[in-house]
């Protein structure tokens, strides 16, 4: 009779309080929406919505330089760094953000920041170029979306998280808000080195290929050495030596222009 | 003069057999999918069910179907090969069916958020087969046997994550099968009176009514886990047979000759209470897997238990355009011939399934296909316990549509 009981009990608890959620919308197949993209798409518009979440928090913190020309010149020479070497799944954005110290961040979907610092102390265009192609580089490489697995529906059963796009539950958006809050702590206090070199060795390669020469972007970084500011890309990058090496293997043979350094134009330019 | 006499007792015997052969087939019971998105995962949709399919598979499950009112049809083209090999020392033995029916047509209309109701109409087992044959004997043949299951259902949402539903089919089942066969000897062989001229004639047809409840339940265990439960049970209520038999031997038809009626054909009277249980993950919008695990409870002990089991999956590759897989055994609840049973046949199948559907609005469009195959063992003489190796191949092709208000 116990046992019966308990049978019962076990039933019912079972069959009526285990169903965790009202909403039956998941057996929605992707013919039932109006304007679903296919899974690949999904990850990049997934992406990119990280990315302006993150682009959001980081204007938060330091507001964009009010300068429409140096704005438009870090605009233009990215465009032309993408139009390259850049994803075309993606639309980049550049801008200058006001703050003194040395760094620019880059955050998933091509939202890329400098800072005022950072351009400040670019001595020429070609360094500029570097700083943008690393962290272009950073992007293409999908850094952050790989690591933390950002995805515009969970496409494996072995995913843990995923990014819903429409109808997420509340569960899956406290998740969101726990990764961005990991993603910016790790942009301002540096990803991974191995990622910082390999972006090193990307720059030149993009600078390569655009006529700049990569050693302008080599004695731009010798420069930051010297920087101790908090936030600054001696703090959040590998040392300049490793740094070199891998900007050495990055570099491919090309014809440099006769200004390589594009000093004459960022003069022009920059006047901060 | 010796081969004469064997091949026409083989021919009197395969007369005699033939019934069983049709039940062998009946025996099964996943002959022919059903529905278009349904049957292109080889059958393993009870634990989604979510449109007018969802009728025949899990009634519950047509509450959580998308459209207010929906409907689904398909049309299904099937070859059936059946092969006893060496039956005669020298010969295999080949029977052959095609059939092209329109197999299977739903409607369901959601009342309200929490009811919903349907009708279908489904043809779950199909089998015609003709043959003519002119050596040594001029033989003719015709068999068919079609089940359909006509009835309405009824879903109703219990809560959130329950619901609970119910198919009352009508079934009827006919089955016919003529034979004739014509030899004359010239007076070349008169050993015993066999191989003399022979004359056999015969017509049988079976036409049975019935009904089947089908109860199920869908439980949405979590977001995107759904979980299945189904009982199902085949009834048979009144049933009309009849049969003709004229045989006529000897020389010139004269020697000897019989005419009988049949009053009795085979057919199991107790059909087996089946325990369904299937789950399906919704991994996203695109992709989807479920498998169906089904029991048949034998009522009447001269059958086996059988557990069938089906796996298919679907995958969009594109917003709307569908790919589907599957995988499905369908295992025979016959007995395996022993050396005192006599004219028993079994063979265990086992099929996949593939479709690809199209979709325009809330309209689809789906083309698929099924093959399955199997080897067995049949004692093809119902008078002999010899034992012979037993092939069996079907394959269908699948043209469905579906519509949704």
């Amino acid at each position: 009779m116990i046992y019966d009981r308990s049978f019962f009990y076990i039933v019912f608890f079972i069959f009526f309080s285990v169903g965790v959620m009202a909403d039956s919308s998941f057996r929605y197949r992707a013919f039932h929406y109006q304007d679903l993209l296919i899974p690949a798409q999904l990850d990049v518009q997934a992406e990119v919505l990280f990315g302006r979440d993150l682009a959001a928090r980081i204007l938060a913190r330091y507001p964009l330089v009010d300068d429409p020309e140096i704005q438009s010149y870090v605009n233009l020479l990215g465009q032309g760094i993408v139009a390259l070497v850049g994803r075309s799944d993606l639309d980049y954005h550049f801008a200058v953000i006001e703050a003194d110290h040395y760094n620019a961040y880059a955050t998933p979907g091509g939202y890329i920041f400098v800072t005022r610092g950072l351009v400040k102390a670019c001595q020429n265009e070609a360094q500029l170029v570097g700083v943008l192609s690393h962290e272009i580089s950073h992007v293409n490489r999908k850094y952050i979306v790989e690591k933390f697995n950002i995805r515009g529906y969970q496409s494996s059963i072995f995913n843990d998280i995923g990014i819903v796009i429409g109808g997420a539950t509340q569960t899956t958006r406290l998740g969101v808000m726990t990764v961005l809050d990991q993603v910016m702590e790790m942009l301002f206090t540096g990803l991974d080195h191995d990622e910082e070199l390999r972006a090193d060795r990307d720059a030149a390669t993009f600078m390569s290929l655009l006529h700049y020469d990569p050693m302008c972007y080599v004695f731009f970084l010798d420069q930051l050495l010297t920087h101790s500011g908090s936030y600054s890309v001696s703090r959040t990058h590998p040392d300049l030596l490793d740094r070199e090496l891998f900007i050495n293997e990055g570099i491919i043979s090309t014809e440099l222009f006769d200004d390589s350094c594009s000093q004459e134009r960022f003069n022009q330019y920059v006047q901060l | 003069m010796f081969s004469y006499r064997i091949i026409l007792i083989v021919i009197l015997i395969w007369v005699i057999s033939f019934f069983s052969i049709i039940d062998a087939n009946y025996l099964h019971y996943k002959n022919t999918l059903i529905g278009g998105r349904a049957s292109t995962m080889a059958g393993a949709y009870s634990a989604i069910a979510d449109d007018a399919s969802g009728v025949y598979y899990n009634p519950a499950g047509i509450i959580y179907s998308p459209y207010q009112m929906g409907t689904d049809s398909a049309n299904t083209l099937s070859f059936s090969i059946i092969r006893f090999d060496n039956v005669d020392g020298m010969n295999d033995w080949q029977l052959n069916s095609q059939s092209f029916y329109p197999n299977f047509f739903a409607l369901v209309n959601k009342i309200g958020p929490d009811f919903a109701w349907g009708v279908s109409y489904v043809m779950t087992n199909i089998y015609n087969e003709h043959q003519q044959e002119l050596t040594p004997y001029l033989t003719n043949s015709h068999r068919e046997d079609r089940t359909v299951f006509l009835g309405p259902s009824f879903s109703y949402r219990i809560s959130d994550q329950l619901s609970i539903g119910l198919t009352a089919y009508y079934f009827l089942r006919l089955f016919r099968e003529q034979y004739s066969q014509y030899g004359r000897s010239k007076g070349e062989l008169t050993v015993a009176g066999l191989g003399s001229d022979n004359l056999y004639l015969s017509d049988y047809g079976l036409v049975l009514h019935g009904g089947m409840p089908i109860i199920g339940m869908m439980w949405t265990l979590q977001d995107k886990f759904s979980l299945s439960g189904t009982v199902r049970y085949q009834f048979n209520g009144t049933s009309s047979v009849h049969g003709n038999r004229l045989s006529q031997s000897g020389l010139d038809l004269v020697a000897s000759e019989f005419v009988d009626s049949i009053s009795l054909l085979h057919k199991q009277d107790d059909y087996p209470i089946q325990l369904g249980l299937g789950g399906t993950y919704f991994a996203s919008p695109f992709f989807l897997i479920s498998a169906d695990i089904d029991y048949f409870y034998q009522l009447d002990s001269g059958y086996d238990h059988v557990i069938n089991v089906s796996v298919g999956t679907e995958y969009f590759i594109m917003q709307f355009q569908s790919i589907r897989l599957g995988v499905f055994t369908n295992n025979t609840s016959l007995k395996p011939p022993t050396s005192v049973s006599k004219g028993r046949q079994h063979i265990d199948l086992m099929g996949v399934t593939y479709g690809y559907s199209f979709y325009r609005g809330t309209t689809s469009l789906t083309i698929g296909g099924q093959y399955s195959f199997g080897k067995g063992v049949a004692q093809v003489y119902s008078g002999d316990s010899e034992i012979f190796d037993y092939y069996r191949s079907d394959w269908a092709f699948i043209l469905a549509a579906g519509f949704g208000i």
